[in-house]
């Protein structure tokens, strides 16, 4: 046979593999012993060595761990990275991603946006991440000038036992008269009148404390119903232990056309 | 503000011939018996809410008749009674 094996030569029917030609001393030799591989290794071309090939790491066998993240901690080196804790972010430390605490201060977690709706569900805005929530709702309704309902959700539960309170109290804008909407033992929070178009829009800010710490889920806020001319300040709580995740909006009567944003706020 | 009388004879089903729930980001039609229960549920709210307005209205009503009676204002009244 050709000698030189294995380099690029054209063998011909015929030729026969001695000892020698296996055993070539040029290091040219191009023989993977599997046994000498690890599970889920695959070969790749050896940059190192022109012309041969070796066993090398695959992502199979990189990525160890449930969770593990695939990064280059080099140059066409490929690297780990084990999953952080609840609640921390992907950060970048010394050019490689790192896990770390999340920011202070409000992180977005959704915004819902919806038109001519009979009821609005919005699950996964709470969870163990955050402790306290700001909630911002923009709405109006379709007929009737209802008023906004809201109930809270666990899981793919509306909650609606009498267990509901509010208290909203303010003034009819340009006036001292004290006006107001509230409720105790009912099976929702009315939170005042909602125009029946487009022409106003209700505002609503609330700050949740801990709707997810299997308690009662607490608000206070300030509502604006700019079809009744008025500002509300209050409160309003569920009273019933639960690890609270969405919310539920409604109107009395009639569609309703909005957004609800919120925001998550970091503990620390 | 809108100081227009709310409209409490609205007809819910010529109004609203279909509905549709918002669920996590996806516009969902009511089922018929949804639907229906839907449509029961604003007929109450709207007859209630009638109700309710026209009471106010009226205690509205008497309550300036009253200081009309008295010839006071209603600032004057407040006065009166600390």
């Amino acid at each position: 046979m050709a000698a030189g094996w294995p380099t690029d030569v054209s063998y011909v029917d015929g030729d026969v593999f001695s000892a020698a030609d296996i055993n070539d001393t040029n290091g040219t030799l191009n023989y993977l012993n599997p046994t000498s591989a690890t599970n889920n290794q695959v070969v790749t071309r050896d940059s190192t060595a022109p012309g041969k090939v070796k066993w090398a790491n695959s992502p199979a066998n990189t990525l160890t761990t449930t969770g593990d993240l695939y990064y280059a901690s080099a140059a066409n080196t490929p690297a780990r990275l084990g999953i952080g804790t609840t609640g921390q972010v992907l950060s970048v430390a010394g050019g490689v991603p790192s896990w770390a605490a999340a920011a202070s201060g409000a992180t977005f977690i959704s915004r819902t946006s919806f038109s001519s709706s009979a009821g609005v569900t919005i699950d996964n805005l709470f969870s163990s991440t955050y402790e306290n929530y700001l909630i911002s709702i923009q709405v109006y309704g379709g007929t009737a000038s209802p008023t906004l309902r809201m109930q809270a959700r666990y899981g793919t539960t509306t909650y609606t036992s009498a267990n509901y309170q509010y208290a909203f109290n303010g003034t009819v804008f340009g006036s001292s008269t004290f006006v107001g909407v509230r409720g105790n033992a009912v099976t929702y929070w009315d939170l005042d009148q909602i125009d029946s178009g487009a022409t106003y829009y209700n505002s609503y800010n609330f700050s949740v404390y801990r709707p997810n710490a299997s308690a009662w889920m607490t608000m206070t806020g300030a509502l604006t119903s700019q079809v009744a001319g008025r500002a509300l300040t209050g409160a309003a709580a569920v009273n019933a232990n639960q690890s609270w995740t969405g919310l539920y909006l409604y109107a009395g009567a009639g569609n309703i056309t909005g957004q609800v944003t919120v925001y998550g706020l970091a503990a620390a | 503000m809108n100081n227009s009388t709310p409209n409490f004879d609205v007809d819910f089903r010529k109004e609203y011939p279909t509905l549709t729930q918002h669920i996590n980001g996806e516009d969902v039609p009511l089922t018929e018996s949804e639907y229906e229960e839907k449509i029961a549920e604003w007929e109450t709210y709207q007859a209630e809410a009638k109700v309710a307005y026209q009471a106010k209205a009226k205690a509205e009503a008497d309550k300036i008749a009253l200081l009309a009676r008295l010839g006071l204002t209603e600032d004057e009244l407040q006065t009166i009674l600390g």
